[in-house]
């Protein structure tokens, strides 16, 4: 009984020291994780910059809009641009800024699912920097960058 | 030749801080029979809840059944693609309300555990399959794999089987060091984050830290919180419970060894959870009772708390105190024998997470 606790010590060390380096691969690949390895990094790094990924929409279904309109201002979309829909957009932002071309084309993919009540839509992906307290408090923006131009087309398929 | 397991447990012994806690305590059936009893209470109510978040989810699942045109499918739900996410997502709901009602009833029978665990992966793994990370049932995930290799038991067998009851306590050893160490790697996240490389980021110990981090949060999620306004106002207002927060993650694991310390680190871990929907309006209601489960109820916890006890046991404070008011010799010596073992620990786990960070860097 003795003898098999103490085997126990060594293979618990070395499970714990395998699962925090599996969970530490999965954090610096990022996406999203070695499931079940979940590397628990959460608010740990206080950015001071708030980078506000977001979809601004520039026409749907072929007509242009007046002005180009943030997608949680559209009634049409806002309905189903949640908290999900949100943390894809930033993780598709977090990808195109680490240079991961084939995890943001997959990130737009699962994104787009979001305009099938449209034919199609043509939009841009932008982000806005701020200081978070500046933006609490005041609204206040420091910079906006377009990152990219698409249009989303319904396929027979979907 | 090193016997590596002697040395070890031996090491895994000396963790646990001052020389009288170093002993091995005698067998004491009456109280292994007390840990084993508290321990089955908490896989009782462990199942029952299980019950209630098969019910909640339903919904969740469903909506994954008709969220078919897009997923990226983890591994344990790559199967998927061969019926069909909508099929196959249906097959684990209905799975799901079975396993979790045979699990609620038969919860003494292993076969009943592994079908639970076995559609709850499932289910867990579908959650995680939209691009994005979804880490709310992950440790409730890990207690239904844990608790699946329980054995079957009996009112009979747990007061007579000496060995039952061992089973038992080494299945709650391992899952209660597994959850104390998803806590230290959070902390060390932390930790880590307190030394910015990144010019973008402040130090994870500045005092506005958690005003930077909460705002960022409600921005992110167009939401407001109770406390919001205030770290907007006063942005040190949170500093005291950040350090507080970082302390008790970061060394969450050394309650392993240190019993005395599972009930107040589950304490402040439970309020810790609630808090955070005071500040970032999300709610984690599983967090709290897995820490109340396997922590504040821990089979391992103090039959008696003792507020002394507690103290001493704090990871680098306990010893601290220890050498100022009892220990006649050179002080921070004395400490540091108390306490070297704990920065080994917490090194060795911070060197093995930025590891493969590095090597990316490094190689890049």
């Amino acid at each position: 009984m003795m003898k098999r606790g103490r085997y126990h010590f060594a293979a618990a060390a070395v499970a714990a020291c395998a699962y925090t380096l599996v969970a530490g691969y999965g954090a610096s690949y990022r996406f999203p994780e070695v499931f079940p390895f979940f590397n628990w990094a959460l608010f740990s790094f206080p950015p001071k910059v708030y980078d506000e990924w977001s979809i601004r929409i520039l026409a749907v279904n072929g007509r242009t809009l007046p002005t180009p309109a943030w997608i949680e201002n559209m009634p049409r979309f806002s309905g189903v641009y949640d908290t999900g829909e949100r943390k894809q957009v930033r993780e598709w932002g977090a990808r195109v800024q680490a240079g991961d071309a084939e995890g943001a084309q997959r990130q737009r993919a699962l994104f787009e699912r979001m305009f099938y009540s449209a034919r199609s839509v043509d939009y841009e992906l932008v982000v806005r920097y701020s200081n978070p307290i500046e933006r609490w408090r005041t609204g206040k923006l420091q910079d906006q960058q377009v990152i990219a131009t698409h249009r989303w087309e319904r396929t027979i398929d979907d | 030749m090193i016997d590596i397991a002697a040395r070890a447990s031996q090491f895994a012994r000396r963790l646990s801080g001052d020389a009288a806690r170093h002993q091995r305590l005698p067998y004491d059936a009456e109280v292994h029979r007390w840990r084993a009893h508290e321990a089955w209470q908490v896989v009782r109510i462990f199942y029952a809840v299980m019950l209630v978040i098969m019910f909640w989810q339903l919904s969740s699942i469903w909506d994954n059944a008709n969220t078919a045109q897009a997923v990226d499918l983890r591994w344990p739900v790559i199967w998927m693609q061969i019926a069909g996410v909508k099929l196959s997502a249906t097959l684990v709901l209905f799975g799901m309300f079975a396993s979790a009602v045979l699990g609620a009833v038969f919860y003494r029978h292993r076969a009943a555990r592994i079908a639970v665990a076995l559609f709850f992966v499932q289910h867990v793994a579908l959650n995680t399959s939209f691009g994005y990370v979804n880490n709310s049932l992950h440790i409730w995930m890990w207690m239904s794999i844990g608790f699946a290799c329980l054995p079957t038991v009996t009112d009979q067998g747990l007061v007579h089987s000496r060995q039952l009851r061992q089973q038992t306590l080494t299945v709650f050893a391992w899952l209660t060091g597994l959850v104390l160490l998803f806590y230290t790697l959070s902390g060390i996240a932390k930790l880590i984050g307190a030394v910015p490389l990144d010019p973008d980021k402040l130090s994870s110990l500045a005092p506005d830290a958690l005003a930077y981090l909460v705002l960022n949060r409600l921005l992110a999620a167009d939401e407001v919180s109770v406390l919001g306004d205030l770290l907007a106002m006063v942005p040190a207002a949170g500093w005291p419970v950040y350090l507080l927060v970082i302390y008790v993650e970061a060394f969450a694991f050394v309650a392993l060894f240190r019993p005395a310390l599972l009930q107040l680190f589950g304490a402040i871990l439970v309020v810790f959870h609630i808090g955070i929907w005071f500040f970032m309006d999300i709610q984690f209601p599983m967090q709290p009772l897995q820490v109340l489960l396997l922590l504040v109820w821990s089979p391992f916890r103090p039959r008696q708390w003792n507020t002394r006890e507690t103290v001493q046991a704090l990871p680098l404070f306990g010893s601290a105190y220890l050498a100022a008011t009892t220990h006649a010799g050179n002080k921070l010596a004395y400490w540091w024998r108390q306490e070297w073992r704990v920065f080994v620990v917490i090194g060795v786990l911070t060197v093995l997470d930025i590891l493969p960070e590095l090597i990316k860097r490094t190689l890049a």
